[in-house]
């Protein structure tokens, strides 16, 4: 956007910071912008001590690659928790989603990504290597490949599956079919297909 | 607000995430060449569409023309090619094909030849045990399908006609070259003997019925490869994203079926 005067450069920065964020374009941008001239001091001061925090504080754990505060993270370091599997995902997010379902006890791989042959990204990109050294060390019994059901969540999943198949691990993944809530109509062969294979006995 | 709709069939190539729960999917299509539509919500866990709109799927869909960007109404899968989608080695050479075929369309321009020859490769994947002569097959029949298909009859600086011999292919004029202009030109190319000569005219001129068919070609695939990929890379300018990935499932499979035997 260009200063003609009418605007004050410290407006027109914010505005050109907040449009580089995901999701925002530069309407939004104006609209949080204008928002923060209305806000007091201390909110404002709040915000930014927030952000500058969490550049400072937050780390990603050595171990399993996840955001945290401490390195290894409270997941890797518990005691409680069974070491003998481990729950391999894509993003940092998962891990809480999984988390929040309270069913699982076993460690987390965060892969930060996912192998998408035709963008350009390869398992050379992604934490695969650090995962593959880190089931030897940790003596992992069993994996749960929790990727997204996406044709690149598949590739990372059968990349994984390929290495695991050889080493005599037992290896998961998590069960396709239909989302609670949705419409048997506007559902996919392959979704349909999945479910049908993954059917279960009503006990 | 009145917009203009429109029906067509497509092979969805990639996808990208955009805003909270959009995606921007690129299609390769028969009537209007690469689409890319913004699918609203699909990537929601009860969208309608996101099922249908996974990379490597033919699909029938609706797109409304706006001002800004298209966007896809509806969508229905025809074919998922499913068999694909649940082998590693299929699916990195559908995705590197998928690319290809991309990279020879433009928007909004009729590219019914493309989309078919896309459609019946994909189609054979499923089937064929050979697929590296398959792959040879889609780029070689690609060259011809956009106007640069691989000068091998005649020597392609002089056109003079060429007799049975091993020659040097360059990759600038797109064909063989003559001994004579050989020796002229200064980086001349890569070398093909005369029974990958003899086996690039035959994929060139022949269906895949017949091409299938042929026995012991490896080798020759693989100094047709190495001519074919600089050969892409001088035409396009740049290397595709999806290569190296094939590349790697290639070397590992071939990795994995030595130790298989070898056990």
């Amino acid at each position: 956007m260009e200063n003609d005067n009418t605007t004050s450069n410290v407006i027109t920065n914010l505005i050109t910071e907040f449009s580089k964020l995901p999701g925002i374009g530069p309407k939004s941008a104006q609209r949080l912008t204008y928002y923060m001239v209305k806000i007091t001091k201390d909110q404002a001061f709040n915000l930014s001590k927030a952000i500058a925090e969490l550049k400072e504080k937050i780390l990603s754990c050595s171990e399993c690659f996840n955001i945290t505060e401490q390195s290894p993270c409270g997941i890797c370091s518990s005691e409680t928790r069974d070491t003998s599997i481990i729950c391999v995902v894509e993003q940092p997010i998962d891990v809480i989603h999984i988390e929040r379902t309270g069913v699982y006890n076993g460690l987390y791989h965060v892969l930060n990504g996912v192998i998408s042959p035709i963008n350009g990204i390869g398992p050379e990109n992604l934490k695969i290597n650090e995962f593959f050294q880190r089931i030897f060390s940790l003596q992992i019994k069993e994996v749960i490949l929790a990727t997204n059901p996406s044709m690149e969540g598949e590739v990372t999943s059968m990349y994984i599956n390929n290495f695991l198949s050889e080493k005599n691990i037992k290896t998961s993944v998590l069960a396709r079919g239909l989302p609670i809530g949705s419409d048997l109509e506007y559902t996919d062969d392959l979704t349909l297909v999945k479910a049908l294979e993954g059917r279960k006995l009503l006990e | 607000m009145v917009r203009n709709i429109q029906k067509t069939e497509g092979i969805v190539i990639k996808h990208i995430p955009i805003g909270e729960a959009d995606r921007i999917v690129s299609l390769i299509s028969p009537s209007i060449g690469k689409i890319r539509a913004v699918a609203r919500g699909s990537r929601k866990p009860k969208s309608k569409m996101g099922g249908h709109l996974t990379p490597i799927s033919h699909v029938k869909l609706s797109i409304a023309t706006t001002k800004t960007i298209d966007q896809i109404t509806e969508v229905e899968t025809i074919e998922s090619f499913r068999k694909i989608k649940e082998d590693l080695s299929l699916l990195s050479k559908a995705s590197y094909m998928a690319e290809l075929a991309e990279s020879f369309v433009q928007e909004e321009n009729e590219s019914k030849q493309i989309f078919y020859l896309l459609l019946k490769c994909l189609n054979l994947l499923q089937i064929v045990p050979d697929t590296e002569i398959l792959i040879k097959f889609f780029e070689l029949k690609l060259f011809s399908l956009s106007g640069f298909k691989p000068e091998m009859i005649i020597c392609s600086e002089c056109g003079i006609k060429l007799t049975p011999s091993s020659y040097k292919f360059n990759f600038e004029s797109g064909g063989l070259l003559c001994s004579k202009c050989t020796l002229e030109i200064h980086s001349p190319g890569e070398k093909l003997s005369i029974n990958s000569i003899k086996l690039i005219r035959f994929i060139q001129n022949e269906n895949f019925e017949k091409i299938s068919q042929l026995n012991s070609t490896k080798n020759l695939l693989d100094e047709i490869e190495i001519v074919i990929s600089k050969y892409l890379k001088s035409i396009l300018d740049k290397e595709l994203k999806s290569k190296p990935f094939l590349d790697l499932v290639a070397k590992q499979t071939k990795h994995s079926i030595q130790s298989k035997k070898i056990r």
